[in-house]
């Protein structure tokens, strides 16, 4: 005991203990960077505090046996400078501890570098004026108390580095317990690793280790290759790279059954039972084998397959999140004619989607399902198409008006000019009105085939012919669809800033954009804008606005 | 001209395109601007320059606050001239620089006899920084006591309404701070979104439109409806015409407000990406 006191350290020996510190960071910076949960443009955590070590590193290597005192104020003087982000402005703290520990003292014996230590995590400590439980805080008050009983037991300063590190790595453990957003993402506290890293460092270069900055760490505790998801912040296995979603409606099976089938087909399983409604969401291997499973419980909806890889790569673009099912709060159902709108209607915020139209008018008993399955306690239903207006009425009577209203949309541009106006913060109400009055403002222009001989608005109509349309006006007739289209446009007289083409399952993408190109060349000043609609009957369906 | 009020601004407020560009009592610190392996302090690249290093690497800019050095120097250097300082900072859910400011400033006060140095969360940013840092300075000349003018400046931050529209919410969104709202807005059919950053930092989206003159008639709308007002800005990222519309529009509404027009700097471009627009007022006391 009475040797271990009066163990002796120099000022060199604190300039290598940093300069190690500075090199761990040139190992770890990567994997620090990696635990962040969003990647956030605000500079990252391992790169800032690799940032504010290089500075330190930088001007400790011109000293030339220092004491003691001088090395700490060094280090304490050019972290400070050097100090990048939040997490260096907390590293810079640490060492301005350590320097104020130091200061004055030529060596120093292992109880007065110990306390330096503690000073250090104090320090760090206080930098985060709000504190959060699971953070570099957390970790920083477990690595006090580990210091603070190594050096109260005498030990020597291995022994006190050594048990600070110790120490620090449970309180990190414990981390994603105390901060959900850790633990949904799946990562341990960044800057609290960071802390982790400085003190290995430090033992390391002290005990004179060999540390190979050749090898970047990019792994993380359990020795598993983790990556972070660049858009949804979810950490995936390279393994399990198939995120699949599904719920099960009319489940015959229980959670523990789900559980016990799916647990060793991937990670990141989450299941949400609602009644006898399931919601799954796994990272899988083979997303068939899982699908195979699920359908002889129940029948099988919403269900959603993409490969993070792609997600990863900034491909996929669809931002769902995994959320038990609860209803709550305010949707939209529309009616879509076609795949592609039906997309475009779910990436604009519909949380409820009919398939339907023209000829193909759901019934009242399609829009109850629709509302009973769906996750939102209330509807505002677009109904898209004057034939379907009445049968949204009907919904809205028997399920009562505090629950469901509607916008009596006649067509597509009325549907998506109303939907884009939609706020789920404002009441159904207040909604309501706005979409309505926004629905008025849209102007669509539609192309279809006559079906049989009329005589419609003063226009003879032959069996085959097509037709234009201005809303619900039959205005043109004509041999080629760009020929009505463009005679439909002449019918107007207001004037518009951009137009949005439809396309139909009938017709390719290469001739809508060159209906696309010959509106262009109109000399109205438009933008175009051409996109996959996918609906029948109608090749082309153009909203203005 | 009375000389013992400094004020201090960083780079987000763009105060050389204002007329604190040549006044004594007006320091700037630097933030930094980074895409892949390059890096830069805010100011030594265009807008142009960085959005094109954005293409060429296919990474969004990262940006750090300055270094804690630069307002210890700049802190202390102030208080030993006898100076007493006031930083206006950037919205602090931005950008951690405020919190670091807070506690330089504390050291330096607790340091430097005779220091006063205070630090107000400017809770917006760009012009209207700058803006803050004129009405102070105009303040200050009528011999108010710094207690006053701190109370005068949180009183102007206050009355200070800030309304803009991304072109993508890309960036936005990468950097966490649009979350689960941005992803009503739909990332399809060139829907852009009219944003309010909300007196706690957060931001909250008013409306959401489809087309240029919609975007820029609904931020003259939602800034006129602030009325009475004392002050307009309006700041932009390469959106010269754009912002040239808002101005006139403004003055044609409001024609004895004075309203300063400024571009956006690296920064805060880092954060908002390209084509942002954004329209600010300060209400009337």
């Amino acid at each position: 005991m009475e040797s271990k006191q009066t163990m002796i350290i120099t000022g060199e020996q604190i300039k290598n203990m940093l300069l190690g510190a500075h090199k761990c960071f040139q190992r770890d910076y990567i994997m620090i960077n990696d635990l962040n949960v969003f990647p956030v443009p605000d500079g990252d955590t391992g790169t800032n505090m690799l940032h504010t070590m290089d500075s330190v590193a930088k001007e400790l290597v011109k000293l030339k046996n220092p004491t003691a005192g001088e090395a700490g104020s060094v280090a304490m003087r050019s972290a400070i400078m050097g100090a990048r982000g939040n997490s260096g402005v907390i590293l810079s703290q640490l060492l301005r501890g350590i320097g104020k520990g130091l200061a004055g003292k030529s060596e120093v014996t292992s109880n007065e570098i110990g306390k330096a230590f503690q000073f250090g995590v104090l320090y760090a400590y206080r930098a985060v004026s709000k504190p959060v439980e699971g953070t570099i805080l957390t970790v920083a008050r477990g690595m006090a108390k580990g210091a603070y009983h190594a050096v109260r037991k005498g030990e020597d300063f291995i022994e006190i580095l050594e048990e600070v590190i110790e120490a620090g790595k449970e309180e990190l453990k414990r981390t994603p317990e105390l901060l959900p957003a850790l633990k949904t993402a799946g990562v341990v506290d960044a800057g609290g690793q960071g802390l982790i890293t400085f003190f290995e460092g430090c033992l390391a270069g002290f005990r004179g280790d060999e540390i190979t900055t050749t090898d970047v760490n990019t792994v993380n505790a359990d020795g598993v290759v983790k990556t972070i998801a660049a858009n949804t912040g979810e950490v995936f296995d390279l393994r399990y790279p198939y995120c699949t979603e599904f719920v099960v409606y009319d489940a015959k099976v229980e959670r523990n059954h789900v559980y016990e089938c799916l647990k060793d087909m991937g990670d990141s399983l989450i299941i949400a039972v609602v009644d006898d409604i399931i919601k799954v969401h796994i990272h899988a291997e083979d997303p068939g084998a899982v699908l195979s499973h699920a359908i002889t419980w129940g029948s099988l909806h919403d269900i959603k397959i993409d490969n993070m890889v792609d997600q990863h790569e900034g491909k996929a673009t669809d931002r769902s999140i995994t959320e038990p099912i609860v209803k709550k709060g305010l949707s939209v159902l529309s009616i879509a004619a076609g795949d592609g709108i039906a997309d475009i209607m779910r990436n604009l915020g519909a949380g409820a989607i009919i398939m339907g139209g023209q000829s193909m008018n759901p019934s009242v008993e399609d829009f109850i399902d629709a509302i009973e399955k769906g996750t939102a306690e209330d509807y505002i239903i677009l109904p898209n198409n004057k034939n379907i207006i009445l049968a949204a009425e009907q919904v809205r009577k028997m399920l009562g008006v505090a629950h469901v209203s509607y916008v009596p949309t006649t067509n597509l541009a009325q549907g998506l000019m109303a939907l884009i106006k939609f706020d789920p913060h404002k009441t159904i109400e207040e909604n309501t009105t706005l979409m309505t009055a926004e629905a008025k403002t849209a102007k669509c222009i539609s192309a279809t085939i006559a079906v049989r001989d009329s005589v419609v608005n003063n226009i003879t109509i032959k069996k085959d012919d097509y037709l234009g349309l201005v809303d619900d006006k039959i205005v043109a007739t004509g041999k080629t669809l760009d020929a009505v289209i463009k005679s439909a446009i002449e019918t107007l007289d207001e004037d518009y800033e951009l137009a949005s083409i439809y396309y139909g399952a009938n017709l390719s993408e290469a001739d809508a954009k060159a209906i696309a190109q010959e509106i262009e060349t109109l000399d109205k000043d438009w933008e175009v804008e051409v996109f996959e609609g996918g609906q029948p009957l109608y090749p082309v369906i153009i909203s203005l606005e | 001209m009375r000389d013992d009020v400094h004020i201090v601004l960083d780079s987000i407020a763009v105060s050389e395109e204002t007329s604190l560009k040549d006044d004594p009592r007006c320091h700037v610190v630097k933030l930094i601007v980074g895409v892949g392996d390059e890096e830069w302090i805010d100011g030594d690249k265009s807008l142009k320059e960085m959005f094109s290093l954005v293409e060429k690497h296919d990474k969004l800019p990262k940006t750090s606050q300055p270094p804690v050095g630069q307002f210890l120097d700049l802190f202390t250097k102030l208080s030993q001239e006898g100076k007493k300082v006031i930083y206006i900072a950037v919205d602090s859910k931005l950008s951690g620089t405020y919190q670091t400011a807070c506690m330089v400033a504390k050291e330096v006060n607790a340091t430097v006899p005779g220091a006063d140095v205070r630090v107000a969360d400017g809770r917006t940013a760009g012009c209207p920084l700058s803006g803050m840092a004129l009405a102070t300075l105009a303040y200050a000349e009528t011999g108010a006591s710094m207690d006053e003018i701190e109370q005068y400046l949180f009183d102007v931050i206050r009355r200070t309404e800030t309304f803009f529209s991304v072109e993508t919410l890309d960036y936005l969104e990468k950097g966490g701070r649009i979350g689960a709202v941005g992803a009503l807005v739909g990332n399809i059919l060139g829907i852009r979104p009219i944003i309010s950053l909300e007196k706690d930092g957060s931001l909250f989206i008013k409306d959401k439109c489809r087309t240029r003159k919609k975007i820029l008639n609904r931020l003259i709308e939602l800034g006129a409806a602030e009325a009475p007002i004392e002050a307009m800005y309006v700041a932009h990222a390469e959106a010269h015409e754009d912002a040239e519309y808002l101005k006139a529009q403004l003055l044609e509404l409001f024609p004895d407000v004075p309203l300063i027009l400024t571009g956006i700097g690296t920064v805060l471009a880092a954060h908002l990406g390209p084509g942002v627009i954004g329209v600010f007022v300060r209400k009337k006391l």
